[in-house]
């Protein structure tokens, strides 16, 4: 129907886990989010600089770069990307450090489904409120506010 | 050939000390070896749960058509998929874990360096790097302790690792004589970084567990490669 578009959730699946990619991925599907994937970090990062996805679920341990890094080009190259680490291996380290990157979460494998799609829906909404928010005090000629909104500073 | 270079240093007067660096540094290979099984045996639940839930939300959608049949069948392969895989992966780890058990029994070369291959291949495949074996049929049981055998040959791979990227590769092979087994670990690069000791236990006293073992290892200067050799007789 008109005037009731359903928000399009974006969302890319990043795991060297074929099996794990295509099984989580039907199952997001079927909460209704627009779902990809790739199998490594590279892939990621070839992938957000034609397309933009609202969160990305992502792994850690993967051939090639580490998850770690992957979060770091990811946030370096587009910040609005909103990013969970979803792991079977994460340390405390490793938390901290995709936290201190801008990280939106960090959840263990094997993670609830139902958590994850609320994760998923958390961090799209803090996206979509840090654009309107950013767009409002643009709008009013505040750029330095702004800008400030969309890089989560203090 | 020359002996006793790189990571390969001699005991000496700081002996207690090198004790000390080589129980730290066997109880570091257990880990690692224990961390790379957990991870994948934590890989494989996950994807038998997310298979599971994925028939689970089929169900919760009532009719099913013939897409959801296909996927729920294609959810129980997965599962299938999943659970050899943890067999196998179990089975592997068992043999390792025997190998610690009854380190004074006759150890089958090819087998102990194959079990470790096994049990390394998510930390090569995170680097992109492939390993080649080349196991002559030849190669039977020695007296040998097979921690021993695959701390050495783990520490040999792990050497050239520093220096291997993506495309890489690392190739083992075994070979038999009357007096001796040889095991040849070879890095096959693409680029033109330097070939350099060192390893991931840089000051490691690796020679005297490969005199324990009855053997001696070697390599060419300037060449990525590494030969251990342990006599039949000890």
């Amino acid at each position: 129907m008109f005037g009731k578009k359903k928000k399009d959730i974006k969302v890319l699946l990043v795991d060297d886990e074929v099996d794990f990619v295509n099984t989580l991925g039907q199952r997001l599907k079927m909460r209704e989010l627009i779902v990809d994937a790739v199998y490594d970090g590279e892939q990621a990062l070839s992938y957000i600089k034609k397309t933009e996805p609202d969160v990305i679920v992502l792994d850690l341990k993967m051939p090639g770069l580490y998850g770690i890094e992957v979060l770091r080009e990811i946030k370096k190259f587009n910040r609005h990307i909103q990013v969970i680490v979803l792991t079977g291996h994460g340390t405390e380290k490793d938390e901290e450090d995709a936290r201190k990157l801008g990280g939106f979460d960090f959840l263990r494998k094997p993670a609830d489904i139902d958590l994850l799609v609320a994760k998923i829906k958390e961090a799209y909404s803090e996206k979509i409120e840090r654009a309107l928010t950013a767009a409002a005090y643009a709008e009013e000629g505040d750029i330095d506010t702004a800008r400030k909104i969309i890089k989560k500073e203090e | 050939m020359t002996e006793n270079a790189g990571i390969f240093l001699t005991g000496g007067p700081m002996e207690a000390n090198n004790d000390r660096l080589l129980c730290a540094a066997k109880v570091s290979f257990v880990g690692m070896i224990l961390e790379s099984f957990s991870h994948e045996l934590k890989n494989h639940l996950s994807v038998i749960r997310e298979s599971n839930g994925l028939m689970h939300d089929i169900m919760g959608v009532g009719k099913m058509d013939k897409e959801h049949v296909g996927q729920c069948r294609e959810a129980m392969r997965s599962v299938d998929r999943q659970i050899d895989k943890s067999v196998s992966l179990i089975s592997f780890f068992d043999d390792f874990s025997r190998g610690m058990k009854f380190a004074g029994e006759p150890c089958g070369i090819n087998e102990a360096i194959d079990i470790l291959l096994l049990l390394l291949h998510r930390r090569m495949s995170q680097r992109k790097v492939t390993i080649e074996k080349s196991f002559s049929n030849k190669v039977r049981t020695i007296p040998c302790n097979p921690i021993d055998l695959q701390f050495v040959v783990f520490c040999c791979i792990e050497e050239f690792m520093r220096m291997l990227g993506q495309g890489d590769s690392i190739i083992v092979k075994t070979m038999s004589s009357e007096e001796e087994v040889t095991i040849t670990i070879m890095a096959k690069s693409h680029s033109t970084r330097p070939v350099e000791g060192g390893g991931i236990f840089p000051t490691l006293p690796l020679q005297r567990i490969v005199e324990d073992m009855g053997a001696t290892l070697s390599r060419h200067p300037g060449h990525p490669e590494i030969e251990l050799r342990i006599r039949r007789q000890t």
